[in-house]
């Protein structure tokens, strides 16, 4: 056994040279060969690992995104305003579509006909062989969904795809449109809180990365998967609150028609202790579900105009014009609303009390000043006390009171009114305030600026400045930071922030705001701002109105002006700012342009719907308001005839009794009908109730007494908005009804009575 | 031959069988298998557990290693598309597990035959299998445009068959008894040279009618192992590697790089002129384009190469683990057959894949080991020829799927699906265990002769 190999190999005659041949073989078979395979997979799998591993999971892994669910946002009293439903996304593997032989018209034609897109699109995309993934449609609905589930089957398709996406809703449509705003279509938040809340609402998608088989289908082995799951978004609960939001629009939409407003309007609602913004209105609005859309009448508008360029611009401008939070974002000049905020830096100042007396001659000499006239009452208000000088709104008072304060300290308390710097508001597109510069300002030789300034001209703010401002005047002197995100909640509902009401400074004494707040409730009591009463509730206010100085319009007729008021309730403690403005009404209305006569009545009609549900207190009537107000029509109908007159006539209604039946068989108006105090009934016993139709007449103009005869004498009643029916000067500016209506028997008209001297003549 | 003293019973001693036997073994008249049964060497070599059966036991566990890994791999690899194309994931593994079992045994039995038998039968082997070469050209299964295949059974539902992989071991068997009968000969053109060349040619033109072109440089290769092995002058060789140089050079320079001159100007690659050169490259022209440049087509004669780099790319170091293969679900074609090594690959990585290819590279060295020490030229020739032609397959079925070279249609010895290749494949590791067993016995010999 000691030396095998040797002796096998001599003795057996293996030559030497056979051996020598073997190992040579051997050296190519095994050192060479193996060597270079080495080589090869050293570089394979090592060198290029990196690359060739991602490219194999390019190709092996289907990622889909699992979209994190958007948070929804709530109103205050949690309805919801923006909510995000489940939708799918429908896409193709073009790769998988050709593997597999699959028809690509078919494919095309079948998707096309369910989803809408075209078909050559389709047939386009199936051409990217390479790929995988190729989005088809995105949020698909769940119909047209199943339909393409359907197609699949039936047909037995491979490389058509759906996966699981979201869609933005928006419940209440246009309401609060602009504050809420809306996402695109990658979901990403393009307007108002939805931008800038975007982070919050977002939430972080999740990622699916499934590893699939050639065929697409899930491989059987997974131990590569990887499920990120998606994070939803957080809930925003904003101070807004749905129901204040829908009166405040509904009476907006209304004045906008019933003055012709032809600019826009904007309406701002605060909490005044809290700075809560409770609505915002803007005008024009859109429809969030359909925010690519203009409203109709800019689609009216945009009908007319051939050139594509110019259409093109002109869609977009109404598009950037309806998006655009006015009361934010667009500055205006205040007018005499301004002059709550010059009365109040003057009684803190000290340098007017209740007691002093103002002599309005109409015009008074100001240095640097070369037109004297200044007044908006040409020949004076004569002399008046401080009170009945913001009654009259009288602009020599103001500007002395400005006067005596001086440029500097007026500056300051524009400063501390919160006048110069932007609130910082939850938005994106708040604007700053345009003012004089200091050294054109403090100029001794000229207060033009100043006089000006004091009665709210040659400035811009923004509404939501101005309402902060008033706020902080009436409310005990506290400017407060206005917000509208109230709470931030997890997807779990649990609240992650909680926004608190924040003092910025106090500006005034809680004494100078009692007063400022007094005098401004005998504005609306008996003032220019008297249209705004709401029976029932104290209310105060400043009316405004203010010339379009951009316009540079010379001619009375076609000048454009913007009306405002700022009312705030209860005039003793208030709760509610409120300011409404409107820009560029109809000189053809036969109603002065005027926020007394135009804005007032409207923010009187907002507040009465919206005191009572926010304050949570009924209007507290006197004996001479109980006969303003506007009341329900009881059931009388089945009484005998002589108990229902005797009831109704206690209640305050005058009887017409047709027919001389025991009881009463019908009665007009019908049960529930709201109509106004004392109105004249029609009782039918035995008689059948009339079903003509007669027509509404024009009331424009007429007394309260004028008004309720010609519509009785036509089967009709009246209820009334705005100023008191006993006001001797009260009379109707708009109607509910149009005159020439054709209506039935016993329909309702409301009408709005204005004092039409409770106006600034300009 | 079922009467064995050695595994008689293990409790008797050593020296009683010595002495039962001592004198049959000196009668010198008994044949030497014979004698070496009876020998006390012998005994004492099995008692050692060298050998049951007379056979090289390295060799014979470096197969089986191979063989098990092999069938491990085809279970991980088919285990996606079994279940796809067939319901049943087990489907390719129980058969090859099946296929496998039967190999072994088909290997043992050949191991048992006798050298002196396998001599015999080679030149009827070699007519054989020119026949089938001939037959399947006439009746073979068109696979893919080629006549590769001859089915048995009604509707070839028994088995199918390449006839070029009996022709490789026929080649081997044959030329090995070929230069064994020439001799000193094998020197001269004419016993050297004309009748192997004569044969192989033969060959590859049938299989290169086929087409199986693949086959036919295997069959090229291969006749020029056993033509060196077996003597032929050197002279030869480096005529033939001259011819061949010239003729690559000149489709390298009239083909490619002429082409390539005259759109110097543009910025033509070298596929292109592949492709624009198609007609003359043929249907390899496809596939050296795609070994050129395996994305620029990726869906379709690249699609194999690039995915099997995906593989192969992806195993990294230590792999992605065994069964955790992803390119295996239904990416890389022939998965669990041409392409198996690419699994490997990645599920084993590089140092999976070096043991892997360390284990073939041990079996040849083994395998060469024992042709250097089989003392007989036959022996040694066959098994030198076996061992190449697995070295060839390895390596050019190894090449492909890491894109070495453009891709041919080689399987792995044992790690390839199918059944009759790898009963070929066990046959041949049968007739290397055969050569060794008469190495043993010769060993055997020599030590009685020197006791």
């Amino acid at each position: 056994m000691s030396d095998k190999a040797a002796g096998a190999g001599t003795k057996q005659g293996l030559s030497r040279a056979f051996i020598t041949r073997a190992i040579i073989l051997l050296a190519l078979c095994c050192v060479v060969t193996f060597t270079l395979v080495t080589l090869k997979l050293f570089e394979v799998q090592i060198t290029q690992h990196d690359r060739y591993e991602s490219q194999a999971l390019g190709n092996q892994l289907r990622r889909s995104s699992l979209t994190a669910s958007r948070g929804a946002i709530y109103d205050t009293n949690g309805k919801i305003l923006a909510m995000s439903a489940a939708v799918e996304n429908v896409f193709i593997s073009p790769y998988e579509i050709d593997h597999y032989d699959m028809d690509v018209k078919l494919v095309a034609e079948g998707l096309s006909g369910i989803l809408g897109v075209p078909s050559a699109d389709i047939i386009e995309k199936s051409a990217k062989l390479n790929s995988q993934y190729q989005v088809v449609k995105s949020k698909v609905e769940s119909a047209a969904a199943s339909e393409v589930k359907a197609f699949i089957k039936d047909n037995r398709l491979k490389g058509i795809y759906l996966e699981p996406a979201t869609k933005r809703y928006y419940p209440n449509g246009s309401l609060a449109c602009q504050i809420i705003g809306f996402t695109g279509t990658d979901n990403k938040g393009l307007e108002g809180l939805e931008q800038r809340y975007n982070a919050h609402l977002t939430g972080v998608n999740g990622r699916e990365v499934r590893l699939k088989n050639a065929r697409g289908t899930d491989m059987l082995l997974d131990g590569y998967d990887d499920y990120f799951s998606a994070q939803n978004g957080d809930s925003i609960v904003l101070t807004i609150d749905s129901q204040i939001q829908y009166y405040v629009e509904k009476h907006v939409e209304k004045a906008i028609e019933d003055y012709g407003v032809q600019n826009g309007a904007c309406c701002l609602v605060m909490n005044a202790k809290t700075g809560e913004i409770l609505a915002d209105a803007n005008y024009p609005n859109y429809d969030l579900n359909d925010f690519l859309t203009p409203g109709s009448k800019d689609m009216e508008k945009l009908a007319d105009i051939e050139d594509e360029e110019e259409y093109r611009n002109a869609f977009n401008e109404a598009l950037y014009k309806q998006w655009r939070n006015r009361s934010f974002a667009d500055t205006y000049e205040p007018g005499s609303v301004f002059k709550i905020i010059t009365l109040a830096m003057a009684l803190e100042e000290n340098v007017a009390s209740e007691e002093s007396y103002f002599d309005c001659r109409g015009s008074m000499e100001i240095p640097g000043r070369t037109n004297p006239k200044i007044c908006w009452m040409e020949y004076g208000h004569g002399v008046q006390s401080l009170r009945q000088s913001i009654q009259n709104s009288c602009n020599i008072a103001v500007v002395n009171l400005a006067l005596r304060v001086g440029a500097e300290r007026f500056y300051d308390y524009i400063h501390a009114f919160g006048l110069f710097n932007k609130t910082g508001i939850d938005s994106n597109s708040e604007s700053s305030s345009i003012w004089w510069s200091e050294n054109v300002f403090f100029e001794k030789t000229n207060q033009s600026q100043l006089a000006a300034a004091s009665f709210g001209q040659t400035f811009k703010v923004t509404p939501i400045q101005m309402v902060t401002a008033v706020a902080a005047a009436v409310n005990g002197g506290y400017l407060m930071q206005p917000y509208i995100v109230k709470q931030i909640l997890d997807s779990d509902g649990a609240i992650v922030h909680t926004a608190e009401p924040t003092v910025v400074r106090q500006v005034v004494s809680a004494g100078t705001s009692r007063v400022v707040r007094d005098i401004l409730e005998d504005v609306v009591n008996a003032g220019t701002g008297k249209n705004a009463q709401v029976r029932g509730y104290r209310v105060g206010g400043k009316t405004g109105t203010s010339e379009n100085i951009e316009k540079q319009e010379e001619d009375e007729a076609k000048k454009d002006y913007i009306v405002s008021f700022i009312g705030f309730a209860p005039a003793d403690d208030p709760e509610i700012v409120i300011l409404l403005l409107m820009d560029s009404p109809s000189h053809d209305t036969g109603i002065y342009i005027s926020g007394g006569s135009m804005a007032a009545p409207v923010v009187g009609n907002i507040l009465a719907d919206i005191l009572p549900l926010y304050l949570g207190i009924k209007p507290d009537y006197t004996p001479e308001e109980l006969k303003e107000i506007n009341v329900d029509m009881p059931r009388v109908t089945g009484k005998g005839t002589q108990d229902a007159v005797a009831m109704l006539e206690d209640q305050g209604y005058e009887c017409v009794v047709v027919g001389d039946g025991a009881v009463v068989t019908g009665q007009l108006p019908a049960p529930n009908a709201h109509i106004a105090y004392g109105t004249t009934v029609r009782l039918y016993a035995g008689e059948d109730v009339p079903k003509d139709t007669s027509t509404v007449p024009q009331l424009s103009g007429m007394s309260y007494a004028a008004a309720k005869e010609n519509l009785e004498s036509r089967g009709m009643f009246i209820r009334t908005t705005g100023a008191p029916r006993s006001d001797k000067k009260a009379e109707v500016s708009v109607q509910s009804i149009p005159s020439g209506t054709n209506i039935v028997y016993g329909a309702v008209v409301e009408v709005t009575l204005i004092d039409k001297s409770a106006v600034e003549l300009h | 031959m079922s009467d064995r003293s050695g595994s008689i019973d293990k409790t008797q001693t050593a020296k009683d069988a010595v002495a039962a036997n001592a004198d049959n073994a000196n009668a010198g008249t008994l044949p030497v298998w014979k004698r070496r049964e009876l020998s006390t060497a012998y005994i004492d070599a099995v008692r050692k557990g060298h050998s049951v059966t007379g056979v090289d036991v390295p060799f014979l566990i470096l197969t089986l290693v191979l063989l098990m890994a092999g069938v491990i791999m085809v279970l991980s690899a088919s285990f996606a598309r079994s279940f796809v194309t067939i319901g049943q994931p087990m489907y390719f593994f129980t058969r090859q597990l099946v296929f496998a079992i039967s190999g072994v045994a088909i290997m043992l039995l050949v191991s048992r035959l006798h050298l002196r038998m396998i001599s015999r039968w080679s030149m009827h082997l070699l007519v054989m299998s020119i026949a089938l070469l001939v037959l399947v050209l006439n009746v073979g299964i068109v696979v893919n445009g080629a006549r590769r295949w001859l089915g048995v059974g009604n509707g070839n539902n028994l088995a199918t068959f390449q006839p070029s992989e009996i022709a490789k071991l026929a080649l081997i068997l044959s030329f090995a008894q070929m230069s064994c009968k020439f001799g000193s000969k094998m020197k001269t053109f004419k016993y050297g040279v004309l009748p192997f060349a004569v044969i192989f040619t033969i060959m590859a033109v049938l299989l290169w009618l086929e087409p199986h072109k693949s086959a036919a440089i295997i069959i090229i290769a291969l006749a020029a192992v056993m033509m060196f092995a077996g003597g032929t002058h050197a002279k030869w060789f480096v005529l033939a590697l001259a011819v061949v140089a010239l003729l690559a050079g000149v489709v390298y320079f009239k083909y490619i790089r002429a082409p390539a001159d005259v759109a110097a100007e543009g910025d033509v690659s070298l596929r292109q002129v592949v492709d624009d050169n198609s007609e003359f490259l043929g249907y390899a022209g496809n596939r050296i384009s795609s070994w050129l440049d395996p994305e620029a087509d990726p869906l379709n004669s690249g699609l194999q190469v690039r995915q099997s780099l995906f593989a192969v790319g992806s195993g990294g170091l230590f792999g992605q683990g065994l069964g955790q293969s992803r390119q295996k679900y239904m990416y890389l074609p022939e998965e669990h057959n041409d392409f198996i090594f690419a699994i490997v690959c990645e599920e084993l990585g590089f140092i999976g894949a070096l043991l892997i290819l360390a284990l073939y590279a041990l079996l040849i060295i083994r395998g060469f080991w024992l042709a250097i020490h089989s003392g007989d030229k036959y022996g040694a020739l066959i098994t030198i020829g076996i061992m190449s032609l697995l070295s060839i397959q390895v390596f050019l079925n190894v090449a492909v799927v890491i894109n070495l070279i453009p891709a041919t249609g080689i399987s792995l010895p044992f790690f390839s699906y199918g059944g009759t290749a790898l009963w070929l494949q066990m046959t041949q590791m049968g007739i290397v265990l055969a050569v060794s067993k008469e190495k043993r016995a010769a060993d055997v010999e020599n030590e009685m002769d020197s006791d």
